[in-house]
C-alpha cells in the first residue's frame, strides 16, 4: 500500500515536471523531485523504502535525460548532511519548515554545482528553491 | 504553518530513519561513479532511451493538448477577426457598389451626351442639348419638362429630336425650362411622307398615345409594312426629312377605300435623358 502511494506520488511529481517543462519555466525539472525526496525521507511517517526512493531517482534521471545518478547524488548528499547534523548537533526540537528550506537550498546548490549555469545563477537558485518549497508544502498539506 | 497541524506535533528536526553511514558512503561512491561514467555505453544508453519513451509519449499528449488549445483559441480569435474584417469589407463593398453605380450613371450620361453632341455636330449645328427634368409634366401624358428655356434661346414650336428621329415639339417656354409635347400625344399633328421604294405619299400624322396613326390612307397607294415615314418640313420650325417611324399595321376602316395606318415611332424619349432642340 505504501509502495503504491509512493509510486503515485512519484508519478505525480514526474508528470507535473513534464507539464511544467513544456512551458519553458526556468529549470523546474529538478525542483519537484527534490521536494518528493524530502517529503518521502524527511517528512512522511508512512515508511517509504529507501531503495524505492533510489529507484525513483534513477527513473527520474532516465525520464528527463539527466546522467544516471544525478538525482540520487543529490538525495544521498541530503541524507549524508542530515546524518552529519544528527551526529554533531544534539538538539531535539519540533520540526520546522526552515530545516526543509535549508535542505532544498542545499539540494539546489548541489544541482547547480553539477550543472553549472553561465549566468543568472542566483536568480535560478532562488526561483527553483521557491518552486521546490511550494511543492513540498503542498505535499505536506495534501499528500496524506 | 502547514506543520503546525495536529498530525505533525510529534515530529522532530532530523529524519527519524536510521541509515548506516558506511552503506550511505558506499552508495554515494557507487552513485558518483555511475554519474561520472560514460553513459552512452551499450548498457545504460538503451535503458535511458526506453525510459524516455514514457515522458515523450506523455509529452506528445500534452503537446497535442497545448496545440489543440492554441488552435481553438486561434480559431475563436481569427473568427472574431474575420467577422470584423467581413463587416468592414461589406461596408467597403457597399461604398464601392454605390461608387460604381455613380460611375456607371456618369458613364451612361457621358455616352448619351456624346451621342447628342454627335447629332448636333452632324445635323443641327445651332441646336441645344437639353436634359429631361420631368416626365408627364403637370399630369399630362407625353409632356416633358426640360432644363433649357428662354435664356438659352428656346422658343415655342421648335422640334426636339433624339438619335432615332423626331421626339416632339416645344409648346411652352419658361425662363429656364420648357415643356415638350411628344409625337405620341394626340394633340400633336405632323405632316409627313411615307417613302415606299421611290414613291412618296404625303399625309397628316397624329399620335394616339401608343403609336402614330394616319386615319385615312388611300388603298390605291401601294405601300408596304416597314416603309419609313419622314417629316415633310414646314419651312419654319420643322426640318425636312426627319425620321418619324415605320409603317407597322394597315387596318381597314369604315370607308372601304381607305386604310388606317399605324406607324411605330422610331424615337423613344422614355429611354433618353438628353434630347436635342433643333433651331
Amino acid at each position: 500500500m505504501v509502495k503504491f502511494f509512493q509510486i503515485k506520488l512519484f508519478a505525480l511529481s514526474a508528470v507535473l515536471t513534464l507539464l511544467v517543462s513544456l512551458f519553458d519555466i526556468l529549470y523546474p525539472t529538478i525542483s519537484l523531485i527534490i521536494s518528493f525526496f524530502i517529503y518521502c525521507f524527511f517528512v512522511s511517517n508512512d515508511g517509504f523504502k529507501f531503495l524505492c526512493i533510489l529507484i525513483s531517482g534513477f527513473l527520474f534521471d532516465g525520464f528527463f535525460n539527466f546522467n544516471f545518478g544525478t538525482c540520487n547524488l543529490i538525495f544521498l548528499s541530503l541524507v549524508l548532511f542530515d546524518l552529519a547534523l544528527k551526529k554533531f548537533i544534539s538538539i531535539k526540537k519540533k520540526q520546522t519548515n526552515y530545516y526543509f528550506l535549508l535542505l532544498i537550498f542545499l539540494a539546489q546548490f548541489i544541482f547547480l554545482l553539477i550543472h553549472p549555469l553561465s549566468q543568472n545563477f542566483i536568480f535560478y537558485f532562488i526561483i527553483n528553491s521557491a518552486i521546490s518549497f511550494i511543492y513540498l508544502m503542498i505535499l505536506i498539506r495534501y499528500a496524506e | 504553518m502547514f506543520l503546525s497541524s495536529k498530525k505533525r506535533k510529534n515530529k522532530f528536526l532530523f529524519s527519524k530513519h536510521e541509515v548506516n553511514l558506511n552503506l550511505l558512503i558506499i552508495l554515494l561512491i557507487i552513485n558518483y561513479s555511475i554519474y561520472s561514467s560514460n553513459q552512452d555505453n551499450r548498457f545504460l544508453n538503451p535503458i535511458k532511451i526506453s525510459l524516455q519513451l514514457a515522458p515523450q509519449s506523455i509529452s506528445l499528449i500534452f503537446e497535442y493538448g497545448k496545440n489543440l488549445i492554441n488552435d481553438v483559441s486561434n480559431y475563436f480569435a481569427s473568427k472574431q477577426n474575420l467577422l470584423s474584417e467581413n463587416e468592414n469589407l461589406q461596408k467597403e463593398n457597399a461604398e464601392l457598389k454605390a461608387y460604381v453605380m455613380q460611375m456607371a450613371d456618369i458613364e451612361s450620361e457621358n455616352h448619351e451626351l456624346n451621342n447628342k453632341l454627335n447629332i448636333q455636330k452632324k445635323y443641327f449645328k445651332d441646336s441645344i442639348v437639353t436634359q429631361i427634368l420631368n416626365l408627364n409634366y403637370q399630369g399630362q401624358n407625353h409632356h416633358f419638362l426640360v432644363d433649357k428655356g428662354e435664356i438659352d434661346g428656346v422658343y415655342i414650336g421648335q422640334i426636339v429630336v433624339d438619335k432615332s428621329g423626331i421626339v416632339g415639339q416645344v409648346i411652352q417656354v419658361n425662363n429656364a425650362s420648357s415643356v415638350i409635347r411628344t409625337i405620341l400625344s394626340n394633340q400633336l399633328y405632323l405632316t409627313g411622307y411615307i417613302k415606299s421604294g421611290k414613291i412618296i405619299y404625303q399625309s397628316l400624322i397624329k399620335g394616339d398615345g401608343k403609336n402614330l396613326i394616319i386615319n385615312y390612307f388611300n388603298k390605291t397607294n401601294k405601300i408596304n409594312l416597314g416603309d419609313e415615314v419622314f417629316t415633310t418640313g414646314d419651312n419654319l420650325n420643322i426640318p425636312k426629312g426627319l425620321r418619324i417611324g415605320k409603317v407597322k399595321k394597315l387596318l381597314n376602316t369604315e370607308l372601304n377605300d381607305f386604310y388606317k395606318l399605324v406607324i411605330e415611332p422610331s424615337s423613344n424619349p422614355y429611354k433618353e435623358r438628353f434630347l436635342v432642340i433643333v433651331k
